[in-house]
């Protein structure tokens, strides 16, 4: 596939995908009994006593009174052009919100995949040189059991560990690694038990190509043939498994920031269903959506970089 | 490939350090607050954050007796008639955007946030100034609105902030002013140089919104913060064995209530609404999940306000066979599932709560079983505040757990007229309409003769009592945290001001 | 070799703990008949005792009751979701492999549309708008869920239908309804079995997470991440009690582990 056709599909994903969230969120809003003028009213006004007149005003305003379709077109071009509206509780703009949390999300995310990764790739490796042994055995179950508990579990108990009772780290602010550093270990753990696993496959079949076994039968060291020939063969799996890793990281965003006190775009998401801040919420989903999409998309362009030879 | 890693790095190290750490306590000079209240929109009559931290004053206040004394207002008088009240402006008063306090801003305030705040129980016709004075017009007389004007979400802000569009930052006369507000979920103040008033000792304050009232705990047992707010009642204990933080536990005129739709058939009948009070074992509740069987609620308003607490009421009981015995009554019969149903329709509810006072949402479990067993289904709704408001004013509530002060507006009067009067408040009544309770609010509100005042609250509270608009189930200890580091602390049980200009760093 | 006999002992493992979780959640109520709802305000937090055996929660509610209907709430759901996923997920592929072109192709992308999107996001976001509830719950994880058994059973299908005994039958006259019940439901069945099992286990986990974050589950439901969430406050007092759902979700997360491990892979090696 040429680099132009791959960055086409990406993109008509994108689209697709950008749309069915931004239609679903209208839909399931407008379809509700609830009427959306008034809730809009009560929250600009916040605290004026119930008013026809007003939510009135508020609905010509918002441009509620024209028919649904015209509303929805508007609703899908407004998000296309990343404007989401106001938030219903700050009454700022919702893309400053999405850029402030989205920069503290950023954060962890980032940090927590690299050292995830930096986790995983040794442990693996690992596993695979020893595959059978008791060390073996014991990194793969902990790597798993870690990985498949829900992250909510993980994070209570970190929580409780090294900021409750050892008094390690802290609950409130959005940088400085003393904040940050129980963040990032909870999403590494949480990523790389994942990962490693798929590693350790990988590299075991490597191992077991028939061009690796006649290579060390002819007497190469394994150390060097692995890293001259092995790494490529082995790094393919675990690239096409990113999206995997992606969608986790995701999660943790959500569960981790929710139980972290941690002002990422999970967190926010969470305080924004529970005031049912509609324009917020759907910014939010669609801010964490297309995050995940482009790293999903970065994964692609960097599979079909190394690869490129092979496919052409 | 290089280059990718080699970005993606940089990217991840310049996010990473564009934000230096924060500590709090002593040694950086910060008050650190852990709030279950989110800061909202920069507007006074919107943000408790803004007079609780002392960005924002009011033109009166209440002095910790009620008597009800000038903050940004020096003195004010009356007429004759109780309808024109004129408030003299304190000069040389600076906001902290450094344009000066007149009275053509405090008259502009009241003007905008006038349906916004408690000004709206006013029957106000006109606010206008007259040199350092403003004027306010009502159309009948009304002899509470000093202690109206008490009420936090009558702040005074500058000219500059009064236009529609909410800011990033917000300029008031208070002890701090406010640096930054670019992070929603946190305000940082810094002492005002040149407050009027009493200038605080503590040179910053950053007030933290954090709505998981675990994540508060665990923060006041790290020391991380000086104050944590609204903590469960569990907390003493969990909170029993850190050196550095005491758990206070402090009785304030405020309740906890089950806010019923009354405009809602079957809620709209007064047996009904009876039946659900007798099934409500408030002692249990109080015991068990507020810690304190004290708090179980015998009446609406509790004994630390002698004048409203009447002693001669029957208290509140649970006495669930009246209760079936009332909804018989009331044409109920129980269906082959145990729920009531009349004329097929069956007593379903939904009942919505909030959990930045943590306890609302376990009350609200609690009394969905209790409710069950005299045959009335509830479903449970959990968000935030903005349910039980959004649900109020677009008429969507059936019911909800909620918690309100009798003292925002330090004279009880003020809870009442904003809670019942009329079709009710967010945090009062809903729908529930009684013109004879209606009359009596404006009586008070325009006597001054203090025994026929007493009299009117008796009948005010004994019809309240009677007819159950909002069925009261307890009152209010409010627990929180407050670090050792710091003293002169005093809680305001008029919940308005931390009064952080008043406190020092302990030796 | 050794390789497949070492997957053997587990897989059977596996498969125990799952069966024990379902017979727990089917029988479990039955056998232990007690409210889970019933509150009793004079011993909240209880310890473990004979009245209560893993004691009472912060309202004075049995803890095991609650357990067990949790498990029977967790897998009901669950349950529901894959079948409906199976059948909707094979329908559309058979759509998609019957008629071809325009239809094929935009179902195919439709899917990989809905396959793409973080599934818990969309639940996250519509949960509370359209008010909770379990046939909510059970609707929104299976509109994200059944793109997966779609791409399977195409992918699959798309193998079987090319083969050289499907065009066979074909010639000699069968209908498309019998070919499918004969060779291409056997075939692909134990694909979408082993796929299913390890979606229950996924499912189980994803609700356990809208309990704890209070999205879409509403009280007086008993659900483990909902009495992880309530009961985490009070960790110094009650252990047993927040011990008890986190177990539980371990069992789960366990036999999920050993399952997914073990069973046949549910890639057909077509793309």
């Amino acid at each position: 596939m040429t680099l132009a056709a791959l960055l086409a599909r990406k993109a008509l994903l994108i689209l697709t995908i950008t749309l069915l969230v931004a239609s679903c969120s209208f839909w399931a809003v407008h379809l509700l009994p609830e009427n959306i003028a008034m809730q809009i009213a009560a929250a600009r006004f916040s605290g004026t006593e119930p008013n026809q007149q007003l939510a009135e005003v508020v609905s010509q305003s918002y441009g509620l009174d024209r028919p649904i379709l015209v509303q929805y077109a508007d609703w899908l071009a407004g998000t296309l052009t990343l404007d989401f509206g106001v938030s219903l509780v700050t009454g700022r703009d919702v893309v400053h919100d999405i850029a402030h949390h989205g920069q503290n999300s950023l954060r962890t995310v980032f940090w927590g995949f690299i050292a995830g990764v930096a986790l995983a790739i040794p442990t693996g490796y690992v596993c695979a040189r020893f595959a059978g042994s008791h060390l073996d055995t014991v990194l793969t179950v902990f790597s798993a059991a870690i990985s498949t508990i829900p992250s909510f579990l993980v994070a209570i108990v970190m929580v409780q560990l090294f900021v409750v009772e050892l008094g390690l780290a802290t609950l409130s602010g959005t940088s400085g690694w003393a904040r940050l550093w129980v963040l990032v270990l909870t999403i590494a753990l949480s990523i790389s038990g994942l990962l490693s696993r798929v590693v350790r496959t990988a590299v075991i079949d490597v191992r077991l190509q028939p061009f690796m076994l006649h290579a060390l039968i002819r007497g190469v060291p394994e150390r060097e043939l692995f890293w001259r020939h092995g790494l490529k063969n082995a790094l393919r799996p675990v690239l096409n498994y990113l999206p995997v890793v992606f969608m986790f990281l995701i999660y943790d965003v959500i569960v981790i920031e929710t139980v972290f006190n941690y002002h990422g775009l999970g967190w926010a998401l969470i305080n924004a269903v529970k005031a049912l801040d509609v324009p917020l919420m759907q910014g939010l989903v669609l801010a964490l959506v297309l995050f995940y999409l482009c790293c999903t998309t970065l994964s692609d362009l960097l599979t079909w970089r190394i690869y490129r030879r092979k496919a052409s | 490939m290089k280059h990718f890693f080699l970005a993606a790095a940089v990217t991840g190290a310049v996010i990473s350090l564009t934000a230096a750490p924060g500590h709090a306590g002593p040694a950086d000079d910060t008050i650190r607050i852990a709030s279950p209240w989110k800061i909202g929109a920069l507007i006074p009559s919107a943000s408790t954050a803004l007079s609780r931290t002392g960005v924002v004053e009011t033109l009166t206040m209440p002095t910790t007796d009620g008597e009800i004394v000038g903050l940004l207002a020096e003195s004010w008088i009356p007429n004759d008639t109780l309808t024109e009240w004129r408030f003299k402006i304190r000069s040389g008063v600076l906001f902290h955007d450094g344009s000066p306090l007149t009275a053509e801003t405090v008259a502009a305030n009241l003007t905008k946030f006038q349906e916004q705040s408690s000004l709206r129980t006013a029957p106000v016709t006109n606010i206008a100034f007259e040199g350092d004075e403003v004027v306010v017009k009502l159309d009948r007389p009304y002899s509470i609105l000093p202690a109206v004007l008490a009420d936090w979400n009558t702040g005074i802000v500058s000219a500059a902030n009064l236009t529609d569009e909410t800011g990033d930052s917000v300029a008031g006369t208070g002890p701090f002013s406010v640096t930054d507000a670019s992070d929603p979920t946190m305000l940082k103040l810094s002492a005002n140089d040149d407050y009027w008033g009493k200038k605080a000792t503590i040179g910053k304050v950053e007030y933290l919104f954090v709505p998981d009232a675990q994540a508060r705990q665990a923060m006041a047992q790290a020391g991380e913060v000086e104050f944590a707010f609204s903590l469960p009642v569990t907390a003493t204990k969990m909170l029993a064995s850190a050196d550095s933080v005491q758990v206070q536990i402090q009785a304030i005129p405020r309740v906890r209530a089950l806010k019923l739709n009354g405009g809602l058939a079957p809620l709209d009948e007064v047996v009904v609404r009876q039946a659900i009070s007798y099934a409500i074992d408030r002692k249990g509740i109080a015991s068990s999940i507020v810690g304190n069987p004290d708090t179980a609620a015998s009446q609406l308003f509790p004994a630390s306000l002698p004048a409203w607490h009447d002693t001669s009421l029957e208290p509140f009981s649970h006495d669930p066979a009246k209760a079936a015995e009332l909804l018989a009554s009331a044409g109920f019969t129980k269906g082959d599932d145990g729920i009531l149903i009349r004329d097929g329709d069956r007593f379903e509810i939904e009942m919505r709560t909030y959990d930045s006072r943590p306890e609302l949402p376990v009350i609200g479990v609690a009394i969905q079983s209790m409710l069950k067993e005299v045959g009335i289904e509830v479903t449970m709704k959990q968000g935030d505040w903005t349910v039980i408001s959004d649900g109020h004013t677009d008429g969507t509530l059936e019911a909800g757990i909620v918690s309100d002060s009798f003292v925002y507006v330090p004279d009880p009067i003020g809870a009442l007229s904003e809670n019942f009067y009329k079709s009710g408040g967010f945090w009062g009544s809903m729908n529930w309409n009684n013109d004879e309770f209606d009359a009596l609010v404006e009586t008070y509100q325009r006597t001054v003769d203090p025994e026929k005042l007493a009299q009117l609250r008796t009948d005010m509270v004994a019809m309240i009592h009677e007819e159950h608009p909002m069925v009261t189930v307890t009152w209010y200890d409010d627990v929180y945290a407050v670090s050792k580091n710091v003293s002169n602390f005093t809680f305001d049980v008029y919940e308005r001001d931390f009064g952080l200009n008043r406190l020092t760093w302990a030796e | 070799m050794s390789h497949v006999s070492e997957a053997r002992r587990p897989w059977k493992l596996g498969i125990a703990l799952t069966l024990l979780f379902v017979m727990t959640a089917t029988f479990g109520p039955l056998l232990y008949a007690v409210d889970p709802n019933a509150q009793n305000l004079l011993s909240v937090l209880s310890p473990p005792g004979a009245q209560y055996p893993l004691g009472t929660d912060q309202l004075g509610r049995d803890v095991l009751a609650r357990l067990l209907h949790s498990a029977r709430y967790s897998a009901g759901i669950a349950i529901a979701v894959v079948v409906f996923s199976i059948a909707l997920g094979c329908i559309l592929a058979g759509i998609a492999q019957w008629t071809g072109g325009m239809i094929s192709t935009s179902l195919v992308m439709f899917s990989d549309a809905v396959y793409a999107l973080p599934g818990l996001l969309v639940t996250l976001l519509l949960a509370d708008v359209l008010g909770g509830g379990a046939m909510v719950i059970v609707f929104l994880l299976w509109i994200v869920a059944w793109p997966e058994y779609f791409r399977l059973s195409y992918s699959v299908g798309q193998q079987i239908v090319n083969s050289d005994h499907v065009l066979a039958s074909r010639l000699a006259g069968a209908s498309g309804g019998t070919i499918f019940r004969l060779q291409v439901l056997p075939v692909i069945l134990p694909y979408l079995l082993s796929l299913g099992a390890i979606s229950v286990g996924r499912i189980v986990l994803a609700i356990a997470t809208l309990g704890f974050l209070g999205v879409g589950i509403a009280p007086p439901q008993a659900e483990w991440g909902m009495m992880i969430n309530d009961l985490r406050v009070y960790w110094q007092i009650s252990p047993v009690q927040l011990a008890a759902p986190v177990f539980a979700i371990v069992w789960v997360v366990l036999a999920l582990l050993i399952l997914s491990q073990s069973m046949p892979k549910a890639k057909p090696g077509l793309n």
